[in-house]
Formats: structure tokens, sequence, C-alpha cells
């Protein structure tokens, strides 16, 4: 992972509108912070790299077993999750602190990384945005791919040719999203434009 | 839709929108930025559609201008709009007046009223 400056994880609520001040209506998506707790400060001294092992998703404690245990003793609170953060200044952050949504500023631009809705075994005319043949008049041929290559001259069916398959479930990032709003208070991120996922998805924000 | 988002839009939302409904004649005053001046845009004729809900809902106006029709939509909860009144009820029977699309002439955009004093 590359050294980014800032970074958060987050909960894709939903998409809404908001007026900005000229009065024009703005698309924007919402996003909640989940609790970021820092679990650990990995140093180049102890592992050999610097980096932020942050934890989110609260979990009871029944659920955790004993030597996933140990990694939260210096913090309190159990985490159901664990991410890394490679930030270039990592003085400002201390073990058992959260990282804020005050971290970003707005008007700031954001890249936003998630994972696309799963979709499933989809055909072309979806996945790839293919024509699809008349419904009616005798035509055999509605949704299908048709020709997919020359004759026996070539032989063979060209590598990447578009077919059906599997289509979405992977992971999106978004880049340059422009931060309309922050509410520390309810801890929110509002973000214009669109973010990849269905609403309560993970959302990692960074820059 | 989530308490979160409800939320965000309640607190942008004006607490008192006039009332109006489908084959109203408004006039909308609608605030327009050139540069460093503003003015405001009055906009004048038949209410031909509502549509949405919340801080999305919005309301179509349409009018003939030199026998070309011209329709605006706006947002309801808009800061731009500063000010709608209702000059005429009208009586309409569908809840989307795209017919009104197809009328050519004098009574191109013609409603019942529903007060029968004005017809």
């Amino acid at each position: 992972m590359k050294k980014i400056n800032k970074g958060l994880l987050t909960k894709k609520i939903g998409m809404t509108k908001v007026f900005n001040e000229e009065g024009e209506a703005l698309s924007v998506t919402v996003l909640q912070l989940i609790e970021n707790k820092i679990i650990q400060k990995k140093t180049i001294d102890n592992d050999g790299y610097e980096s932020l092992r942050v934890g989110y998703h609260i979990e009871k404690e029944s659920k955790i077993s004993k030597p996933n245990k140990g990694q939260f003793k210096a913090i309190d609170g159990l985490f159901k999750k664990i991410k890394e953060f490679k930030f270039s200044d990592m003085t400002k952050f201390e073990v058992g602190a959260s990282l804020p949504v005050s971290m970003f500023e707005v008007n700031e631009e954001v890249n936003a990384t998630g994972v696309t809705k799963g979709r499933g075994f989809t055909g072309t005319v979806k996945r790839y945005n293919f024509t699809i043949s008349p419904m009616a008049h005798g035509s055999k041929n509605h949704r299908r791919c048709g020709s997919i290559g020359a004759g026996t001259g070539q032989g063979k069916v060209w590598k990447g040719q578009k077919m059906p398959g599997h289509y979405g479930n992977v992971n999106v990032t978004v880049k340059n999203l422009k931060i309309v709003k922050i509410d520390q208070d309810r801890s929110l991120v509002l973000v214009k434009g669109a973010v990849p996922g269905a609403n309560g998805s993970e959302i990692v924000l960074y820059n | 839709m989530s308490n979160v988002i409800q939320e965000i839009e309640k607190e942008q939302m004006k607490e008192n929108v006039v009332d109006f409904n489908i084959g109203d004649t408004i006039k909308v005053f609608y605030k327009i930025i050139e540069g460093k001046k503003e003015r405001i845009q009055p906009f004048e004729g038949v209410v031909t559609r509502i549509q949405g809900g919340g801080i999305t809902k919005a309301f179509t106006v349409r009018k003939v201008v030199g026998g070309v029709g011209v329709e605006k939509t706006y947002l309801i909860h808009s800061p731009k709009i500063t000010e709608i009144t209702v000059l005429r009820e009208g009586k309409a029977r569908k809840a989307k007046l795209f017919y009104l699309r197809d009328r050519v002439g004098s009574k191109a955009n013609k409603i019942k009223a529903r007060d029968p004093r004005f017809n």
C-alpha cells in the first residue's frame, strides 16, 4: 500500500441532495465514520516498516477468541476488523486514540474505495452494454452476444473477448471526490457524487 | 430511508412551503446570479408535474411563449426560490398534465378553474 496523507474507514449511509451557499443543489453521498481506534503503532525498529493498525466494528467479548483478544490489550474495546494505514506523517497519532472526522477539510479532494454491488453471473447486455436484438417479429436472438470471432481461418477466439460471466463484487476506487460538508457531532462526511457499493457497506476515504 | 439522511434533509427543508396542486397557475420568483449582480426572474405558468419526495421534491411549470412551449423544473426547497404565489386554482383530472404539450393554439395552456367563477 502506498503512503497516504489522511485516511478513514466509513460506512455508506446513502445518497441525498444538499444545497450549497450559492443555492445550487448537489448530489452527495453520506458517509458515517465507524469507530476508528488505533490499536497498534508499527515502527521501523520493531516491524521493519511504519503503519497504524486501526480497529473498527465493535465486537462482543464472547465473539472473539482468546488469541485474538491479545491484540486489543493496549486499548479498551474489542473490534471485529482491523485495517492498516500507512500515513506519511505518523507522529500525531497515539495508540488508544480514535481517528477523527476533522482529519479532512471541506472542499478537499478524496478517493473512495469500496466493493461494488455483486450482480452474480450476468449476460453481456448488462455487463458490457451490448445491444439487444428484436424481441418480436420472429427474432430468435434476444439478449445473446452474437458472433465471437472469425471462422476457421483464424480458428480461435481472441483473449479478452467480452462474454457473459461474473459481474460486480470487486474493489473499485473513485478518485477526486470533493468533500461538501463535515458533521463532527454525528461524525459524517458528505462527499459529492456517487461511491461504489450498497448502502451500509464499508468505504475507505483517503488522499 | 436512513434516519441520518432524513435529519440532513430536514435541516435544509423550508418550513412553510406554499401549497399548490397540479393544474394550478402559479408564479415562481427565482433568484438568478449573473456575475456579481442578482436579480429575480418571475415565471408564470401551469403546474404540470409534481414529483419526488423529501428534499428532492420538484415541480414543473409550463407556459407558451410566442408559440413555443417552455417548461421549467424547480426544486421546491431550493433557496433560490424566493416566493411562490398561486394565481388560480385549476381542476385537473390527471396527475401529470403532459397532454398539454400536444395542444396548439390559444387554448394551449388552458385548464378549467376549480372555482367556476373564473371560467
